[in-house]
């Protein structure tokens, strides 16, 4: 069953706890759990930070797997743009590393002026 | 502010106690908080508890490299404490174990 919602700054740590609820409620714990939640966190987070200021979220399961579609009307990432290994000292820029870390499968697309993220997490 | 309160110590140390959920919501007025009373105080620790954190994103974490800066600024050595497994993962996840004195043995 696909459960789909808008969000904005006001409502990201609501959005974070629908996932955390409905990733744990799938089977997920423990690290998993919490790196799922931490990847979409960041998306979301992004979305309202770069991408317009609100997005959609769309999470569904497939067999242990959960998913997490996010999108927003926002530029998405510069050209050439690379995920890599932040510096510790670094004031920013771990969001996308985090992200990326944090599940099975990670992608990005743009398309007609919408940016996709998708997110895949198992029960690790 | 719930998420964060400050100890300081007859010994010249700074604890900072963090709790729940940092994230873009609080960082920024959580780092205003850090930054004041270590640049006021000038201790010669600053150790930060993160006994109490349930929940980091990355705007967390920069506030932790934050305070590492405030610290390094006053000639304060700096350790973070006490992070539960699944934040410990996330500090390994991005390199701040060995910075934080967290680095395992």
């Amino acid at each position: 069953m696909m459960f789909s919602r808008p969000f904005s700054h006001e409502s990201l740590r609501e959005v974070r706890h629908d996932v955390q609820r409905r990733a744990e409620r799938h089977g997920l714990t423990g690290v998993a759990l919490y790196r799922f939640v931490v990847a979409v966190n960041e998306i979301t987070t992004n979305a309202v930070q770069h991408g317009g200021g609100q997005g959609r979220l769309e999470m569904w399961t497939s067999g242990d797997r959960v998913h997490c579609r996010v999108t927003d009307q926002g530029p998405g990432l510069p050209p050439g743009y690379e995920i890599r290994p932040p510096s510790s000292r670094a004031q920013s820029g771990r969001g996308l590393w985090i992200a990326s870390q944090g599940c099975d499968a990670f992608e990005v697309r743009r398309a007609d002026g919408v940016t996709t993220v998708t997110l895949t997490g198992g029960p690790g | 502010m719930e998420e964060v309160s400050v100890d300081e110590r007859a010994d010249g140390s700074l604890r900072i106690v963090l709790r729940g959920e940092i994230d873009f919501n609080n960082a920024a007025s959580v780092i205003e908080v850090i930054r004041g009373v270590v640049a006021r105080q000038r201790p010669e620790h600053v150790v930060v508890d993160l006994g109490e954190v349930t929940f980091l994103d990355s705007s967390g974490l920069a506030v932790l490299v934050n305070a590492m800066k405030a610290a390094e600024a006053v000639g304060a050595a700096y350790r973070v404490e006490q992070p539960n497994l699944k934040v410990t993962d996330q500090l390994r996840i991005t390199g701040l174990l060995e910075p934080f004195g967290l680095a395992e043995t």
